[in-house]
C-alpha cells in the first residue's frame, strides 16, 4: 500500500484534478520556463529542464521571472501542454492568472492551492501521484515509495 | 471582496460582456488576496503584446473581447512585441509568425491601447506621479515606478493587467497598501565608495536572486545613481527573482530615513554587500569568459535618450567588426526622435543595427544561431541563455562597444 499523506492549505483555483508529481526547488516561471507548444520545461538554470510538465501536479515554492508567465501559461492550457493541477508554498498573480483565464476562456480548471500545513516541497518527491482539490485547498500526496 | 453596486452591476454584465468578463476575473483575484475592496486606477502597462509569448491563445483573447464589446477605460501602454514591425523581414523572422504577431497587436489597439511596444513607459507615454494606483505589469517598470516614482503597483501579469484597464480598477492588496511597501531587508553598501553604471545591474541581480519577493532597504549607497542606473538595477532584480519595489534610503521617495523606509518595524534580516559580493555575483551573471564574439545587444530595458547619446559617442569614428551584430533596442517613438537627430543614421553608419518595438527576450531570434552574447543588460544576462541559446558575457556599455569592435571578448 502507497503511503499516504494529507495537506491542508488555501484553495485559490478551485477545481479537482489528479496526477504524477513534477517537483521543481526552485521558484518558477513559464516565461522561457516551458515550452508551452508541448509542456516541456526549458528553464537553462532549472533541475527538472528536459522533463514535461503537461498534464502533471506541478509543485514549485514561488512564482518567479518575468511577468509575461500567465499567457505562456494559458497558451499552454490551449495547446493541451499544462499542469493539471499546481501546488506552492506561496502563488503571486503570475501563477494564479493563467488558472483563472483557462476557466474563463477555455473552460480548463487547473487547480492552485498553496500556503500548506506543511512546506510541500519536504513532503512531495517527482513521481509521487498527488490529488489537488482547490475547493477545500486539501492536497493527498500517494508517496511512491 | 466587498463591490459598489456599481462594480455589482458591471459584474453582473448590466454594463456589457466585456466589463463582466473583466470584473469576474477581478472579483476573484481580489478573493484571493483578501482585497476588501476595489480602487480606482489612473493607468496600465500591459505585456501580453508579445505573439512570443500568447501565441493564438492571446489572439483568441481578444478576439473574444472584442466581440464582448470590451474598451480600456484608462491610458494603457503595451510592452514590446516579438517583431520590429518595419524590420521583421531583416530580422529574418518567418513571415507566417510575424502576421500572427501584427493580427494580435491589432487586437490589443483595438481594444483602446496605445500602441508603445514599449518596456519603459515611464520615461515616456505613460508617466505615473508619486501615489498613482496603477495595474502594471513589465516586471522592470513595475520595480521602477514603485521605488523611484513612489507610484503603487503590485508585479501583475499578463490578462490581468488587461482586465483592469478594461474595468479601471484593480483589487487594494499588497503594494497598493501603505503597511507592505516598508522594507523588510536592510542591504547596507560597505566599503564601496563608488558605482559604475554596470555595476547597477550587479547589484539589482543580487537583490532579486537572494531575496525574493522581499523589499530591499538599501543604506550607505554612493552618490550617483540616476535614472538610467536605476532602470537597469530594476531590470536585473525583476528578471533574477521577484524584486517589484526597493528603497534606497535619502534617495527613492518613500526613504527620505531608513526608519521611514522601515515604517517602524524591525528588518527581518541585515545584509552587507561589498566589492566580493559584487564580483562574485558579476561571475554568476555571466557564462563566457572569452573568445569570439557574434551578438552584443544594448537597450535591455529599452534605450533611454542618454543611453543613445553615449552610444554614438562611444561608436564616434569606429565600426562594428565583420560577422558581429550589435543590437539596441529602443522604443519605436525612441527611434523617431533619434532619427530627427541624427543619431539614427551615426549608429547606422557605425554597423548597428537599431530594433524597436521589441527586443532580445521578445523576438524569435534561434534563426541567427548566435553562439556568444555580450550586453550591458542583466535582464538580457538572465534570459538570452533560454531564448537565444547563447553564452553571456556581462560587461559595460564601453566593454560592448569594445567586443563589437574586436569581435572577441
Amino acid at each position: 500500500m502507497p503511503r499516504e499523506i494529507a495537506l491542508r492549505g488555501r484553495g485559490l483555483v478551485p477545481g479537482r484534478a489528479e496526477g504524477e508529481a513534477l517537483v521543481s526547488p526552485l521558484a518558477f516561471g513559464f516565461w522561457h520556463g516551458i515550452d508551452p507548444r508541448t509542456g516541456e520545461i526549458v528553464d537553462e538554470r532549472n533541475p527538472l529542464r528536459g522533463r514535461n510538465a503537461a498534464g502533471k501536479v506541478l509543485v514549485f515554492p514561488y512564482g518567479r521571472g518575468s511577468t509575461g508567465g500567465s499567457s505562456v501559461f494559458l497558451e499552454a492550457v490551449r495547446c493541451g501542454a499544462a499542469p493539471c493541477a499546481i501546488v506552492n508554498i506561496e502563488s503571486e498573480p503570475i501563477v494564479t492568472i493563467g488558472a483563472l483565464m483557462a476557466k474563463e476562456f477555455y473552460g480548463k480548471q487547473i487547480p492552485i492551492v498553496d500556503r500548506l500545513d506543511r512546506n510541500p516541497l519536504e513532503v512531495i518527491e517527482s513521481g509521487d501521484v498527488v490529488l489537488v482539490d482547490g475547493d477545500r485547498g486539501e492536497v493527498v500526496v500517494l508517496k511512491r515509495r | 471582496m466587498y463591490l459598489t453596486k456599481e462594480e455589482e452591476a458591471m459584474l453582473d454584465g448590466e454594463r456589457g460582456e466585456g466589463l463582466a468578463i473583466a470584473m469576474r476575473i477581478l472579483a476573484k483575484v481580489g478573493d484571493m488576496y483578501g482585497a476588501e475592496r476595489l480602487i480606482p486606477i489612473e493607468s496600465a502597462h500591459i505585456v501580453e503584446s508579445s505573439y512570443q509569448l500568447t501565441g493564438d491563445s492571446g489572439i483568441e483573447v481578444f478576439d473574444r473581447l472584442i466581440e464582448a464589446g470590451a474598451r480600456v477605460s484608462v491610458p494603457a501602454t503595451t510592452d514590446p512585441c516579438a517583431i520590429d514591425f518595419e524590420r521583421w523581414r531583416e530580422l529574418g523572422i518567418d513571415e507566417g509568425y510575424a502576421h500572427r504577431q501584427i493580427e494580435l497587436a491589432r487586437r490589443i489597439v483595438r481594444i483602446g491601447c496605445a500602441p508603445t511596444w514599449c518596456c519603459t513607459p515611464y520615461l515616456h507615454a505613460n508617466v505615473p506621479k508619486f501615489g498613482d494606483q496603477l495595474a502594471w505589469s513589465e516586471s522592470n517598470a513595475v520595480a521602477y515606478v514603485n521605488s523611484v516614482i513612489g507610484a503603487r503597483t503590485n508585479r501583475y501579469c499578463a490578462y490581468l493587467d488587461t482586465m483592469a484597464a478594461i474595468a479601471g480598477r484593480i483589487p487594494e492588496f499588497g503594494l497598493h497598501l501603505d503597511e507592505n511597501r516598508k522594507g523588510t531587508v536592510v542591504v547596507r553598501m560597505k566599503g564601496i565608495s563608488e558605482l559604475r553604471d554596470e555595476d547597477y545591474p550587479v547589484l539589482g541581480y543580487y537583490l532579486g536572486s537572494e531575496l525574493g519577493n522581499e523589499i530591499p532597504v538599501i543604506v550607505d549607497m554612493p552618490k550617483g545613481a540616476n535614472p538610467d542606473r536605476l532602470k537597469a538595477l530594476g531590470a536585473a532584480g525583476a528578471a533574477a527573482g521577484s524584486l517589484a519595489m526597493y528603497h534606497i534610503v535619502g534617495l527613492t521617495p518613500e526613504a527620505r530615513t531608513l526608519e521611514e523606509a522601515l515604517g517602524g518595524d524591525k528588518p527581518k534580516d541585515r545584509l552587507e554587500f561589498d566589492k566580493r559580493t559584487l564580483e562574485s555575483t558579476r561571475e554568476r551573471m555571466c557564462s563566457a569568459s572569452g573568445g569570439e564574439v557574434d551578438l552584443v545587444a544594448t537597450g535591455c530595458p529599452h534605450a533611454s535618450l542618454g543611453q543613445i547619446q553615449r552610444l554614438v559617442r562611444l561608436m564616434e569614428g569606429r565600426r562594428v567588426k565583420d560577422g558581429v551584430e550589435f543590437w539596441v533596442s529602443m522604443s519605436k517613438y525612441m527611434e523617431r526622435l533619434i532619427g530627427e537627430m541624427g543619431y539614427l543614421d551615426a549608429l547606422t553608419a557605425s554597423g548597428i543595427r537599431v530594433i524597436s518595438d521589441t527586443c532580445c527576450n521578445n523576438a524569435p531570434l534561434r534563426q541567427w544561431g548566435f553562439k556568444r552574447m555580450v550586453t550591458d543588460s542583466g535582464k538580457y544576462a538572465y534570459y538570452a541563455p533560454t531564448n537565444l541559446g547563447v553564452e553571456v558575457a556581462f560587461t559595460s556599455l564601453e566593454g560592448c562597444v569594445r567586443a563589437a569592435v574586436e569581435g572577441v571578448l
